[in-house]
C-alpha cells in the first residue's frame, strides 16, 4: 500500500512538473525568432569578411596571379594550387550556412512580418543573389533549388546554367519587392552597412548585377545579348562612384580589414608576405600608369624609386614591390560591385556589339572606367582624367587588360573576368603555370569541398572535378 | 544496506543452529584453544575480545595478542572483536587448538567478505549479483598514488580503457567502460560519491578553443579518502542510475571511522619526482637552412652538415658570428625534473553512537618544464550518526582548491604550441643560451628565426601562460530509518558545485599573437541529486528472501560558462594586466544550461537458498531535455540473476566455488537541453581565417544567426540494450580465481549530430537513428598459490583481459560513414556503416598489385585522399599484476598492454618534415630511389627510376601532417606501469611505538617503462581530442608524458 501510495504522489508530482520543466528548457541563450536586419546584418558582415580574409582573398589572388607571393620569401603555397580543403569549404560554408541561410531566414521574417517589410526583402534577395553569384563562379554547378530546405537533407546540385538563371530571377524578385510602395520605409536602414537603407542604390544594385550575370551567360547563351541591351536602355544601374557596392571597416580590433589584420597580427603592421605580380605590374610600368604608387609600395631595400614584381612564385626579394598598405589599411573598404566595373562590362558588351553604339561607345565606357578606377584609387582628378585621356581603344583585349589591372585586389572579380577574357589559353593576361605546380594547368576553378559537402551529401557530384577544368560558362 | 540486514541474519542464525546441534549431541568435554589476534600487517592486537559464539564464556588477548581459551569438543565458532575492527569469526575444527586471527578494517573486510557496494550505494553481496563489477581497493589507489585518480584505474580492471590524453601536470585521462557506444559524445562512465554523482566533465586541447588540456574533473577526487572503488560495467549494473550512467558507473565509497574507536591519525606522504618518459631521438649533425644551405630563416635540421661548416662563420639568431657546434643536450637540459608532493592526514575514531573522518590532503606539483604547476588542496569530512536504534544519518563534505598554469598549448598550426618549438630548435643552437636570451634589453622576444614566424620555446614558458582556479564542494545528507525490521526508508541529498577560472594569456610580441590577447574562462557549474528510497525484505521461510525497493530521484544540472577574450593590450608591464580595461577590444560570451531528470525506480529482488538470485528492476525517467517533444516519458527495464551452482556440488576440493550469472538491461537517455527547437543565436564573432579577431558588434551594429544544428523536434530517447553473461569460478579453496564476462550492448535511436551538406544551411542536424554494438570479453585470472598460508609468503597475480568489438550497424539510412572528429588536413575519425571506428586520412597511392605509385618527376609517392588506415580501438587489453608480501614487504607491480589499433603522431610528423629526427639522418649526402611504379596517362606501370632530389624532399612529403598515413603506426604498446615495494615495520622495529601504530615506508613508480612500443619519439597513450571526446588515436604536438619514481611515508598514530 504503501508504495502504492508513493507510486500514486510520484507521478502526480511528475505531472505538475512538466510545467515547471518546460520552464527548465527554455533556452536562454538564444531565441526562437528573429528580426531580418539583425540577420542581414550577420549575414553581410559573413560574406563581407570572408572575401577580404585569409581564406577566400589570399587563396584566390595568389592562385589568380593577381598578386604574388615572392617564392619562400613571402606567402604560403595558394599559388602553386595547395589551396587548403579548409579554404574552400569555409568559403563555401560562409557562402550557404552562414550569409545565404540567414539570408534567407530573414527573407522569411520580412515576408510574415505584418505589413510585409517588402525593403527588407529587396535587399536580402539582392545580396543572396551577389552571394551565389559569387559561390558558383568559384565551385560551378552548386545546389540552390534544394539548398535552404529543411525538409531535404541532400540538395541536388543544379548546373552552372540554372543557376545563374536562379539568380537572375532572385534579382527580378529583388527589383519587385524594391520598386514596391513602402519598399523605403521598410528597408533596413541602420543594419545595412553598404547603402544605410537607399533603396534606389539597391535598385540600381540588382540591375548591375543583372548586366554582370547576363554578360556571364552571354557567351553560352547568346540570346542573353537582348536582355543586355534593354538593361542598358532603362539606365538604372549604377551611376557614380558615390553607387559602389561596399563595405566599410573599421579601426576597432575585430572590425579591421582582415587584410590588415593579418599583417598586424603576424607582421607587425608591414606587409611582409604579399607581392607585386608582374602580370598587374608590368603592364601599369609600361604605361606609366599614375595607380602605381596606390597599387604598391617599394621594396623595403628599395633605395632607388624603382617599382618592380614577380611572377608568381619567382623569389621576391627587399627590393621587389608590395601590395600598398593603403589597399591593405583596417579601414579600406570591401569593394564587390564597382562604377567601375559596370562601365568595363559597358565597353566590353559595346565592343562585341551586345549594344548599340560600337567602339565609340565602347570607348567612352572604357576611358570613363579607367578614370573612375584612378579617382578610387586615389589619383588625382587632373592626373587620371589626363592618364584616361590617353588611353585609347584598340582593341577588346585592352578592355579585359584594365579590368585586370582595375580588379587585383578583388580576385573573384578578377578570376572571373579573366576566365571571360578569351578561351582556353586565349585569356587576357596570358598567365603561365608557375613553378613547383602540377604540370596540369592554370586554375579555372575551386575543387569542391569534401568534409562539408561531397562526403555528407549523397547526391552531390562524386566524381573528382579539378581545378584546372573549365566550368560551364567559360569557353 | 538490506542485504547487511540479510547477512546478519544469517550470521545469526547459522551458527546458533550449529551451536545447538553441537550442543545435543556433545557432552562438556573440554579443551583448550591457543591463538593470536593480529592486524593486517601482522602486529599483534592487545585487548581483543574472543568470545564462544551464542555463549558468553570468552577472554581477552594480551599485550602480545595471544589468548587461550577453554572450549567444548568438536565443531565450536569464536567471534573475535577490537576497536576499530571488524569483528571475525572463526570455526575451530575438533582437532584445531592453535589459531591465527588476522583482524580486517570495516572496508577491507567489506571486500573480503564479498559483499560489493552496487548501484544506488547498495551493498550486497557479490555472489548474489547477476552482472559482473570489479573492485578497486583503497590499497591499489593508495599505492603509486596518481595525480588523476582515473589513472590509477589503468590496467587494473578488465574493460575499463584509460587513456592520460597529455601529460604535463594536471592533464586529462579518458575512461571508457567496454567500448565507445556513441557517434558524439564520450561514453564516459558516471562516477558517484557516496551516492552522489559528480561531475567528470572535461575539454581537452581539441575544444578548450585554445588547444590547452584543463584536465578532467574527477581528477579532484584524492586518492587517499576512497575506501572502496566499485566499477560497474554495464547496463544490467547501472539500471537504477538511468541514462548518466549508460557507459557504467565507478562507486566510490569514502573512509569513514569506525564505531568505538579511539581517535587516529594517518599520515601518507609521498614525495615523486618525474622526467620525460619518452625524449625524442633527435639527429645531431645537421644545422638549421634549407637543402643543406645554412639559413636563420628556418628553424629546423635541413641545413649544411655541421663538420662540413668547420672553420666557416655565420651568424647565429642573435647576429653573433661564430662556427656551428652542435648542442645534442638541447632535449635534456630543455625539461626540467618535474616533482610532485603528495601529503594526506587524516583523523578518525568514533564511540557508540558517531563515528568521524576529517581529511586534509595535499598535491604540490612542479612541472618538467619552466613555471608549469599545479597545487590542490582537500578538505574531507565524513560523519556518522546514529539517533536511536531505528534512526541514522551521515554527512558527507568535500572541499577541493586547486590552481594550475603552465599548461601547455598541444595543438598544430598555433605558433604556441610548445613541442612543435622545442624540438625544432636547431641542433646548432644552445638551449641554455636560447633560455637565458628569450628577450632582449627592451623585453622584446629574440626570435629563433629571421622570420619571426614561430615563438622562442622560452618566451611562451615565461610569457604565454594558461591556468585554472578550481573551487569544488560536494557532498551528502543521508538519512536513514528503519521503520520495522523489515522496512526501511532512506534519504541521500547531494550537491556537487564547482567554480572554475581560467585565464591564458599571450603577451604581447608573440608570433602570431603580436598585440597580445587573453581568454579569460568562468564555469561555474552546479548538480543537485536527491534519491529517497523505501526498501523492504524479509525472510519469506528458510529458502525464500524477498527484497523490493522503490524510489525517486530528481538531478537537476546547472551550468553558466562566461568566456572574455580581450585582444591588445595597453600595458603589458611586470606580470600583466589581464582585465578589460588594459585591452583595445572585448569579446564576451555567455553560456546558460540546466536541465533536470527525474525519475521513479524500483526493484523486486528474490534470494533461493543463496544460491539463486533473481533481480528485476525498472525505471522511468521525465526528462527536461525532451519536454517538448513526445517522449517526456520513458521507461526501461533490467533482469539480472545468478546461481551459485556450487552449492549443489559435494565436493569442493576443486572447484571451490562457481557461480554463472546472466542478465539483460535497457538504459534510456536523453539529450542536452534546449536541443529540439530551432534558434537563432546573437552573434559574438565571426569567424576569419587564420585566427583573427572578428566580432560583433561590427561598426556598431549587433547581428543574430540560425542555429548551426537542425533540430528534431520529436526526439526519441536513445536506448542501450544490453546481455551479458559470465561465469565466476574459484579452484583449490580460493587459490586460483576465474571471472569470465561476455557481453553485447546495442545501443539505438543514437541521438547524433550528423553532419549535413552546407547547402542545406546547417552544419549538422540532429538526427534519432544509428545503432553500435559493442561486444566483448572479459576475463580476470587470479592466482594466490599461498592463500591458504596467512602470515608467510603471498603472492597474488591478477590478469585482466579485455576485449571489445564494436560495430556501426546502421547510421541513418542514407549515409555510410558518420564523421567523428576531424583533425587537421584531411584526417578524420569516421564511424563506416558496418565497421568500427576508424581513421581515415591521406593515404599512398597504390597499384593493384600493391606497389606504391610513384611520381616520375619527383620521385616522391602519390597520394590518395580520404581513405581508411586504421581502426583506432585496440584488439584487446591486458593487465597484469603481481603483488608479493612477506612479513612487512610488500612488492607490486602492475604491466599494462595494449594490442591493435592505430596512432597518429603529429610530433613524429613535426619531427621528420623539419629533419630533427634521428631517422632524417640517412641518404642526406646522396639521393636515393623509392620503391614503387611510374604510372602513365594511359595507366602503365613501369618500375620507378626516379630519384628523390634530397631527403628534405622525401620526409617533407614523407611525413606531412596532411600525409596521414606516413604518421601513422600500430598504436600497441606495453607498459610498466606501477612499481611499489614498502616495507611495514613491525613493533618492535618501530620508533615510539607506544605512540606509532603503524609505519610503513615504500619506493613507488609510475609509468617507469615504456617496454614496447611502435611509435617513435613520444608515447603512444597521448590522445589530442581530449577526454570529453569519443576521438581516439590523435595526437597533435601533445605535451610528452612522464614517468615518475619516488618514495612514500605511511604513519598511524
Amino acid at each position: 500500500m504503501k508504495k502504492l501510495i508513493i507510486l500514486a504522489l510520484g507521478v502526480a508530482t511528475m505531472t505538475s512538473c512538466k510545467k515547471a520543466f518546460e520552464k527548465i528548457n527554455t533556452n536562454p541563450n538564444a531565441a526562437e525568432l528573429a528580426s531580418p536586419d539583425l540577420l542581414f546584418s550577420g549575414a553581410s558582415v559573413n560574406l563581407v569578411t570572408t572575401r577580404a580574409g585569409g581564406d577566400l582573398y589570399i587563396s584566390l589572388a595568389l592562385a589568380a596571379q593577381t598578386i604574388a607571393s615572392g617564392g619562400d620569401y613571402g606567402w604560403g603555397a595558394d599559388d602553386v594550387y595547395a589551396v587548403s580543403p579548409y579554404s574552400t569549404g569555409n568559403v563555401w560554408r560562409t557562402s550557404y550556412v552562414s550569409t545565404a541561410a540567414n539570408l534567407k531566414q530573414a527573407i522569411k521574417f520580412a515576408e510574415k512580418s505584418n505589413p510585409v517589410k517588402s525593403g527588407a526583402i529587396g535587399q536580402a534577395k539582392v545580396l543572396l543573389a551577389e552571394t551565389m553569384y559569387e559561390t558558383t563562379m568559384l565551385f560551378g554547378d552548386i545546389p540552390f533549388s534544394e539548398a535552404w530546405n529543411s525538409e531535404i537533407v541532400y540538395p541536388h546540385f543544379d548546373n552552372q546554367e540554372d543557376v545563374l538563371n536562379s539568380i537572375l530571377t532572385t534579382l527580378d524578385e529583388a527589383i519587385v519587392s524594391l520598386s514596391t510602395t513602402g519598399a523605403e520605409a521598410s528597408a533596413i536602414t541602420g543594419f545595412d552597412l553598404f547603402y544605410k537603407g537607399d533603396v534606389s542604390k539597391w535598385l540600381k544594385l540588382a540591375n548591375s548585377l543583372k548586366f554582370k550575370v547576363l554578360m556571364t551567360l552571354v557567351d553560352k547563351v547568346p540570346s542573353k545579348a537582348t536582355e543586355l541591351q534593354a538593361l542598358y536602355d532603362a539606365n538604372q544601374m549604377l551611376s557614380s562612384a558615390g553607387d559602389n557596392f561596399k563595405m566599410p571597416f573599421g579601426t576597432g580590433t575585430g572590425n579591421k580589414n582582415p587584410k590588415f589584420a593579418i599583417l598586424e597580427q603576424y607582421a607587425g603592421s608591414y606587409n611582409f608576405f604579399f607581392f607585386a605580380n608582374k602580370s598587374v605590374i608590368d603592364p601599369m610600368l609600361a604605361d606609366d600608369d599614375p595607380r602605381i604608387s596606390k597599387f604598391f609600395d617599394l621594396g623595403l631595400g628599395d633605395t632607388t624609386d624603382t617599382y618592380q614584381g614577380v611572377e608568381s612564385e619567382e623569389e621576391a626579394d627587399e627590393f621587389t614591390s608590395t601590395i600598398s598598405m593603403r589597399l591593405y589599411a583596417a579601414t579600406a573598404p570591401e569593394y564587390i560591385m564597382t562604377y567601375q566595373e559596370l562601365l568595363f562590362l559597358q565597353a566590353e558588351a559595346a565592343e562585341r556589339g551586345f549594344l548599340s553604339g560600337g567602339r565609340a561607345l565602347a570607348e567612352e565606357k572604357y576611358q570613363e572606367a579607367i578614370l573612375q578606377s584612378c579617382l578610387l584609387a586615389g589619383v588625382a582628378n587632373g592626373v587620371a582624367s589626363d592618364f584616361a585621356a590617353t588611353k585609347s581603344l584598340t582593341n577588346l583585349t585592352d578592355i579585359y587588360l584594365q579590368n585586370w589591372i582595375d580588379q587585383m585586389d578583388r580576385p573573384i572579380e578578377a578570376f572571373n573576368t579573366w576566365r571571360r577574357s578569351g578561351t582556353k589559353g586565349n585569356e587576357t593576361p596570358t598567365l603561365q603555370i608557375p613553378r613547383g605546380a602540377p604540370n596540369a594547368g592554370l586554375m579555372y576553378r575551386w575543387e569542391y569541398p569534401l568534409d562539408n559537402e561531397i562526403n555528407p551529401n549523397v547526391n552531390a557530384p562524386k566524381t573528382k572535378i579539378n581545378y584546372y577544368e573549365q566550368q560551364w560558362f567559360d569557353l | 544496506m538490506g542485504n547487511q540486514k540479510k547477512e546478519l541474519m544469517k550470521k545469526l542464525l547459522l551458527p546458533i543452529a550449529i551451536v545447538a546441534m553441537a550442543s545435543a549431541s556433545a557432552i562438556a568435554q573440554e579443551r583448550t584453544v591457543r591463538g593470536r589476534v593480529v592486524d593486517a600487517s601482522g602486529e599483534s592486537i592487545p585487548g581483543a575480545t574472543i568470545v564462544i559464539k551464542g555463549t558468553a564464556t570468552g577472554t581477552v588477548s594480551d599485550n602480545d595478542g595471544n589468548f587461550q581459551l577453554s572450549v567444548p569438543e568438536g565443531n565450536v565458532r569464536l567471534v573475535i572483536s577490537s576497536f576499530g575492527l571488524d569483528d571475525q569469526e572463526i570455526t575451530i575444527g575438533s582437532g584445531g587448538e592453535t589459531v591465527t586471527v588476522r583482524m580486517r578494517s570495516d572496508d577491507e573486510s567489506t571486500q573480503l567478505k564479498g559483499v560489493v557496494v552496487t548501484a544506488l550505494g547498495i551493498k550486497r553481496s557479490e555472489r548474489s549479483l547477476g552482472y559482473a563489477t570489479q573492485q578497486v581497493s583503497s590499497d591499489q589507489l593508495e599505492n603509486a598514488r596518481s595525480n588523476n585518480v582515473v589513472d590509477a584505474i589503468a590496467g587494473k580492471v578488465s574493460g575499463v580503457r584509460v587513456n592520460q590524453q597529455s601529460g604535463g601536470v594536471g592533464g586529462s585521462s579518458k575512461i571508457i567502460i567496454r567500448g565507445a557506444s556513441s557517434f558524439d559524445k564520450v561514453s564516459s562512465p558516471l562516477f558517484v560519491i557516496d551516492g552522489v554523482p559528480v561531475s567528470n566533465s572535461s575539454q581537452g586541447p581539441s575544444n578548450s578553443g585554445i588547444g590547452v588540456d584543463y584536465g578532467n574533473r574527477a581528477s579532484d577526487i584524492n586518492p587517499d579518502d576512497i575506501a572502496t572503488m566499485t566499477v560497474l560495467k554495464g547496463p544490467a549494473a547501472t539500471a537504477q542510475y538511468g541514462s548518466l550512467a549508460k557507459d557504467g558507473a565507478i562507486i566510490i565509497t569514502t573512509k569513514r571511522g569506525s564505531k568505538n574507536s579511539p581517535l587516529s591519525i594517518n599520515v601518507n606522504s609521498s614525495l615523486r619526482f618525474e622526467k620525460i618518459l619518452i625524449k625524442p631521438h633527435m639527429q645531431d649533425q645537421y644545422a638549421q637552412g634549407s637543402f643543406g644551405v645554412y639559413n636563420l630563416k628556418f628553424s629546423n635540421g635541413w641545413g649544411p652538415k655541421i663538420s662540413d661548416m668547420a672553420g666557416i662563420k655565420v651568424d647565429d639568431y642573435l647576429g653573433r658570428n661564430g662556427e656551428l657546434k652542435a648542442h645534442p643536450d638541447n632535449i635534456d637540459n630543455f625539461f626540467q625534473t618535474g616533482r610532485t608532493s603528495m601529503n594526506d592526514i587524516s583523523v578518525s575514531g568514533g564511540n557508540a553512537q558517531t563515528d568521524y573522518r576529517i581529511g586534509f590532503n595535499t598535491l604540490n606539483s612542479r612541472g618538467i618544464v619552466l613555471n608549469q604547476e599545479l597545487n590542490r588542496y582537500g578538505l574531507s569530512s565524513n560523519v556518522g550518526f546514529k539517533f536511536n536504534e531505528k534512526f541514522s544519518s551521515r554527512f558527507t563534505m568535500n572541499y577541493v582548491n586547486s590552481n594550475s598554469n603552465g599548461r601547455p598549448v598541444q595543438s598544430s598550426n598555433n605558433p604556441n604550441v610548445l613541442t612543435s618549438s622545442a624540438y625544432t630548435i636547431p641542433i646548432t643552437v644552445d638551449v641554455n643560451d636560447l633560455k637565458a636570451n628569450y628577450v632582449d634589453s627592451f623585453g622584446n622576444q629574440n626570435f629563433m628565426t629571421t622570420d619571426k614566424t614561430g615563438n622562442n620555446p622560452f618566451w611562451i614558458l615565461n610569457k604565454n601562460l594558461s591556468g585554472n582556479k578550481l573551487n569544488r564542494f560536494y557532498g551528502s545528507t543521508q538519512f536513514e530509518y528503519k521503520a520495522t525490521d523489515w522496512l526501511t526508508f532512506s534519504e541521500n541529498f547531494g550537491y556537487d558545485m564547482y567554480i572554475e577560472n581560467r585565464l591564458g594569456y599571450n603577451r604581447k610580441g608573440t608570433a602570431g599573437d603580436l598585440l597580445g590577447s587573453y581568454l579569460t574562462t568562468d564555469i561555474f557549474q552546479k548538480r543537485f541529486n536527491n534519491d529517497f528510497m523505501a526498501t523492504a525484505q524479509k525472510d519469506i521461510n528458510e529458502d525464500w528472501f524477498l527484497r523490493a525497493m522503490v524510489g525517486t530521484n530528481v538531478l537537476d544540472r546547472r551550468s553558466d560558462v562566461s568566456g572574455l577574450t580581450g585582444t591588445n593590450f595597453l600595458l603589458d608591464e611586470g606580470t600583466g594586466v589581464f582585465r578589460p580595461g588594459n585591452v583595445g577590444t572585448v569579446i564576451s560570451s555567455r553560456n546558460f544550461s540546466n536541465s533536470r531528470l527525474a525519475s521513479i525506480y524500483g526493484e523486486l529482488a528474490a534470494d533461493y537458498k543463496d544460491y539463486l538470485f533473481l533481480s528485476v528492476t525498472g525505471r522511468n525517467d521525465w526528462s527536461s531535455a525532451l519536454v517538448y517533444t513526445g517522449n517526456f516519458s520513458y521507461f526501461y527495464p533490467s533482469v539480472s540473476a545468478s546461481f551459485v551452482f556450487t552449492e549443489l556440488i559435494k565436493d569442493k576440493s576443486v572447484l571451490s566455488f562457481g557461480k554463472l550469472r546472466a542478465s539483460w538491461a535497457q538504459v534510456g537517455s536523453d539529450n542536452d537541453p534546449y536541443s529540439t527547437l530551432l534558434t537563432y543565436d546573437p552573434l559574438i564573432s565571426y569567424f576569419v581565417q587564420f585566427s583573427l579577431p572578428g566580432n560583433f558588434p561590427f561598426l556598431g551594429n549587433g547581428a543574430f544567426g540560425q542555429s548551426r544544428i537542425l533540430p528534431t523536434a520529436d526526439l526519441k530517447p536513445q536506448i542501450a540494450t544490453s546481455k551479458e553473461i559470465g561465469t565466476d569460478l574459484r579452484f583449490f579453496g580460493n587459490k586460483i580465481g576465474l571471472d569470465v564476462t561476455y557481453y553485447n550492448t546495442l545501443t539505438k535511436n543514437q541521438i547524433m549530430n550528423i553532419t549535413v551538406p552546407a547547402s542545406t544551411g546547417f552544419f549538422v542536424k540532429q538526427i534519432n537513428a544509428g545503432s553500435i554494438t559493442n561486444s566483448g570479453w572479459e576475463a580476470m585470472l587470479r592466482i594466490s598459490p599461498f592463500a591458504d598460508n596467512e602470515n608467510s609468503f603471498q603472492w597474488d597475480f591478477l590478469a585482466n583481459f579485455s576485449h571489445n568489438n564494436q560495430i556501426v550497424n546502421q547510421l541513418d539510412g542514407q549515409l555510410k560513414e558518420y564523421t567523428v572528429q576531424s583533425g587537421w588536413s584531411g584526417l578524420q575519425i569516421k564511424a563506416p556503416e558496418g565497421g568500427s571506428f576508424g581513421l581515415y586520412g591521406t593515404k599512398w597511392k597504390r597499384s593493384e598489385g600493391g606497389d606504391f605509385i610513384i611520381n616520375k618527376n619527383t620521385g616522391l609517392r602519390e597520394l590518395d585522399l580520404n581513405k581508411f588506415i586504421g581502426k583506432v580501438n585496440p584488439d584487446f587489453m591486458l593487465g597484469l599484476s603481481n603483488n608479493f608480501s612477506y612479513k612487512g614487504f610488500r612488492l607490486g607491480t602492475l604491466i599494462d598492454i595494449r594490442q591493435g589499433g592505430v596512432f597518429y603522431s603529429g610530433t613524429v610528423a613535426a619531427l621528420r618534415t623539419s629533419g630533427m629526427a634521428y631517422e632524417t639522418m640517412e641518404g642526406r649526402d646522396g639521393t636515393f630511389i623509392d620503391k614503387g611504379v611510374n604510372e602513365d596517362a594511359s595507366g602503365n606501370l613501369t618500375p620507378n627510376t626516379t630519384p628523390v632530389q634530397s631527403m628534405q624532399d622525401f620526409w617533407g612529403r614523407y611525413a606531412a601532417t596532411a600525409n596521414t598515413e606516413g604518421n601513422v603506426f600500430d598504436a600497441s604498446f606495453v607498459k610498466f606501469r606501477e612499481l611499489t615495494f614498502s616495507y611495514s615495520f613491525p613493533e618492535k622495529f618501530r620508533p615510539f611505538n607506544k605512540v606509532i601504530k603503524g609505519l610503513e615506508l615504500g619506493f613507488e613508480g609510475r609509468n617507469l617503462w615504456l617496454i614496447k612500443s611502435h611509435v617513435p619519439h613520444i608515447d603512444p597513450e597521448m590522445s589530442y581530442f581530449g577526454a570529453g571526446s569519443v576521438g581516439d588515436g590523435v595526437e597533435f604536438n601533445s605535451f610528452p608524458s612522464t614517468s615518475s619514481y619516488g618514495v612514500n611515508l605511511k604513519i598511524k598514530f
